[in-house]
């Protein structure tokens, strides 16, 4: 943040908190209020949002928790705060809940279930007269307090609250916590074959949400002391949507803009009557086709700019960037490796001894009458570097899908150091070092390079939402581990001068090294490499052979399914060859070369002139 | 037939080509070989009006085709085949072949060009009421080039056709390419498979980092110390 941005905001700041002294005005304070609360739903609906989830029913939350409050105070006659706290937690327990049942499913699942639970509230609420009074509504809830009386001081009440939301939001996204759900958005497979696990994810982004909506909802029932079903409907839903989407999801203030302006401007139409939705909805396709991302990024986008016509008139030499670039695997690459936490994987295969890392034990997998991989037998030795070789379908991804658990399997057992890894799901086999990279390039498309090798690390460090919060010294350290590595990885890959783009603009070959990069970076003991040397000319894949030589010089030992029989032949200890899912042969490099099977089903007769690189 | 001159083109601040100028003659196979991020798949996305040239001019048949948009210059018969095998995953292979039809009104010649797609690549008859995305990774390559036959190109631009493919598909394709050019169709082909590119065409150029470095006939390339230490791995 720089100097003007700071001095602008702090302006803000100071003019949100003395507004009931500049203004005096109730019906403005009642605005704000009412924009406070839009906030809150806002931004907590928009934390759902950053893990790819739409809800089309936070207002069951909203709905609940005023409900709640409402009941209890007004029957039970329990206190504000009580109340005020028991309508949070029981609308994130209900938020639990709805998560339990529908996130496994996710996407299209969950946005349907939402809307029904929405929806089975209102009827509640509408025909349970005994406890609701139905379309009556519920009226005389208390105020906070007796002496709670003028607008400014629940307009108080509500900047804290807003303040606190906001402050817990900031937190968790700059923490371990905001970085997965960034990489939960962009590429879920990606982010759990790096240890990533998404489900949790998921369900603390809907409990937390559903608690602050919950919260949100106790506080509009005590300053309007009056609720009616008419909070559960779809309207409110779809301006909760729109405010998150107007606003710019991707980033925390567009929430909080899109709040304040989708109450301000339907106020301000008042003035029009009968045109007023008219307006509104133009306004509303406006706003979407010229601001896609929403307001927010559009304004900052706009400031930026400013700044720097700004800065160009004071400085008129400008840096071109150019894309000039030599081979793009510097010989340095053996210091990254170096650096890697190679001590960790060093260590492990020293204490581990000679038996095999890997067994595959009789593994099949079937997609219906399609035997993909069939009763395939193999182990692979500490230190090895194994090659998988086939025709294209023969199974080979679909075999180290099943073995990272990113696919099924049908039978058959896997074991790694000699424990059954068969039944762990894709994000606790990463964290037990098994890393491995896809053969369609897969990196976290619109994060920035450098960010991409933040979230590899990201597997690694704690996953619970309260020592997020506090940012705890362990938390810091792992943190700081995970920065280090990156700057290590940008260097010696000599993707430094990338750093800030986002991953999709670099080079299709820069980015199978970012993505080779992001595997280095969750820490791995067994990496598991698909196609490594696709799209890279015969000089890099020479390069890319010292690379992945010294990788497994650093005790990591590397399984790889590749094409490339210069590469396959020069680096592996044995190679393995499936066909139609089954293994054909195994063997050295030199025996296999000689397989009459081998070279009709695969490797073809031009295969013949070409020599083997020494090992 | 097609021609490049001063072509300037930028990803945002980055200035991935520069000042590139080709040219392929009817019924030639011209290959542009050339490192990672040298701007190879940049050139092909700017000859079909993907990207946008900021400088230089690009002819086809006599007539300037810059600044067209992309489904204009598939109208003028060029095919694009990218990188990558992409093809639509949840059509049939049949969906995915017509659909490289799309500009083309004749009825009678799309089906003769599908049986001849189907003799060249009889797989893609057997599969033919499959889903794309059930193809294996040479047989979705072998889609994709099919769909761009489906066109009936009079320049098809193939973008690293070999990527992924077992070596025995590797030869598959590559006989395809020479059959294709061998049938009278101007090709321009990109290729990381450097040494596969430089047998199979006549004349190539080289980029690096943006520029056209050398150009030349194949052979010599071939036998270019440089290109030797830079391309064919020494």
């Amino acid at each position: 943040m720089n100097r003007i941005t700071k001095i602008a905001l702090g302006f803000v700041i100071v003019a949100v908190v003395f507004l009931p002294q500049l203004v005096n005005n109730n019906y403005i304070l009642r605005l704000g209020i009412l924009a406070g609360i839009f906030i809150m739903l806002a931004s907590a609906h928009n934390l759902l949002m950053k893990v790819g989830q739409l809800s089309l029913g936070p207002v069951a939350f909203y709905g609940l928790g005023a409900y709640i409050s409402a009941i209890l105070s007004t029957r039970y006659h329990v206190p504000f705060l009580i109340c005020f706290l028991i309508a949070g937690v029981a609308a994130a327990l209900a938020g639990w809940g709805i998560g339990r049942l529908t996130l496994k499913m996710r996407t299209a699942y969950f946005v349907l279930v939402t809307i029904g639970f929405a929806e089975f509230f209102r009827l509640v609420a509408l025909n349970w007269t005994d406890m609701t009074n139905g379309p009556m509504g519920i009226t005389a809830i208390p105020a906070p307090a007796p002496w709670f009386k003028g607008y400014n001081l629940y307009y108080y009440f509500v900047l804290i609250l807003v303040g606190l939301v906001l402050f817990v939001l900031y937190r968790l996204e700059n923490s371990a916590t905001g970085r997965a759900m960034l990489a939960i958005r962009e590429n879920e497979v990606l982010g759990q074959s790096v240890g990533i696990d998404s489900y949790r994810y998921m369900m603390q982004a809907a409990v937390l949400s559903s608690f602050i909506i919950g919260l949100a909802g106790s506080f509009y029932a005590h300053f309007f002391q009056f609720i009616g079903p008419e909070i559960l409907g779809f309207e409110l839903t779809i301006t909760i949507v729109v405010m998150v989407i107007a606003g710019g999801r991707a980033t925390l203030a567009g929430p909080v803009l899109g709040a304040i302006l989708f109450t301000i401007i339907p106020e301000v139409l008042r003035a029009a009557t009968m045109w007023r939705m008219v307006i509104y909805g133009l306004l509303l396709v406006f706003i979407m086709l010229f601001t896609p991302d929403g307001v927010m990024p559009a304004l900052v986008k706009g400031f930026q700019k400013l700044l720097e016509l700004i800065r160009r008139r004071n400085s008129r030499s400008q840096k071109e960037v150019s894309a000039d670039q030599e081979s793009i695997l510097a010989d340095g690459l053996s210091n990254l490796v170096a650096t890697i936490n190679s001590s960790s994987a060093a260590e492990a295969a020293k204490q581990y001894g000679n038996a095999p890392v890997l067994e595959v034990d009789n593994l099949s997998v079937y997609f219906g009458g399609v035997h993909a991989v069939e009763k395939v037998c193999f182990s692979v030795n500490p230190g090895e570097i194994l090659a998988i070789i086939g025709p294209n379908g023969a199974g080979k991804t679909t075999l180290l899908n099943a073995i990272t658990r990113l696919g099924p399997i049908t039978s058959g057992v896997v074991r790694y150091k000699g424990e059954e890894i068969t039944s762990l799901s894709a994000h606790e086999i990463a964290k037990k070092h098994i890393v491995r990279t896809f053969q369609h390039t897969s990196v976290f498309r619109r994060v920035s390079t450098r960010r991409n090798l933040l979230l590899a690390h990201n597997g690694q460090e704690p996953n619970g939402i309260l020592v997020n919060l506090l940012q705890t010294r362990e938390l810091k350290q792992l943190e700081e581990v995970g920065r280090q590595l990156a700057e290590e990885i940008l260097k010696f890959t000599g993707l430094e001068r990338y750093g800030d783009y986002p991953a999709n603009a670099l080079p299709y070959g820069d980015q199978r090294l970012l993505e080779l990069g992001i595997a280095l970076g969750a820490d791995p003991h067994l990496l598991l490499l698909d196609e490594p040397a696709a799209g890279m000319n015969p000089t890099e894949v020479d390069n890319l052979m010292v690379l992945i030589r010294r990788i497994r010089d650093m005790g990591i030992t590397v399984v790889l399914v590749e094409h490339d029989m210069k590469l396959v032949m020069g680096i592996s200890d044995r190679i393995i060859v499936l066909h139609h899912g089954k293994q054909i042969a195994m063997g050295t490099p030199n025996e296999i070369k000689r397989d009459e099977v081998v070279v009709n089903a695969y490797l073809g007769k031009v295969y013949k002139d070409v020599e083997t690189v020494g090992c | 037939m097609l021609k490049l001159s001063d072509v300037d083109v930028f990803y945002g601040k980055v200035h991935a080509l520069k000042s590139v100028s080709m040219h392929v003659e009817e019924g030639e196979l011209v290959t542009l070989i050339g490192a990672n991020g040298a701007g190879k798949s940049t050139t092909l996305k700017t000859i079909s009006g993907m990207l946008r040239p900021q400088k230089g001019s690009i002819f086809f048949q006599g007539e300037r085709i810059d600044g067209l948009t992309s489904e204009k210059i598939v109208n003028r018969r060029i095919a694009h085949c990218p990188e990558g095998r992409r093809v639509f995953p949840d059509m049939s292979v049949r969906e995915n072949l017509e659909m490289g039809a799309y500009v083309r009104k004749n009825k009678t010649s799309i089906r003769s060009d599908l049986e001849m797609v189907f003799e060249l690549f009889p797989i893609l008859k057997e599969r033919s009421q499959q889903d794309a995305s059930c193809l294996s990774g040479g047989e979705q390559q072998m889609l994709a080039i099919g769909r761009a036959l489906m066109l009936q190109p009079l320049l098809i631009m193939f973008d690293e056709p070999s990527l992924g493919l077992a070596p025995i598909m590797v030869e598959k394709v590559v006989e395809v390419i020479a059959e294709l050019n061998r049938r009278g169709t101007t090709i321009l082909l990109v290729e990381q498979n450097a040494d596969m590119a430089l047998r199979l065409s006549k004349r190539a150029y080289v980029l690096e980092t943006g520029r056209i470095g050398i150009e030349g006939l194949s052979k010599d390339l071939l036998q270019n110390e440089h290109v030797q230490k830079a391309y064919l791995g020494g």
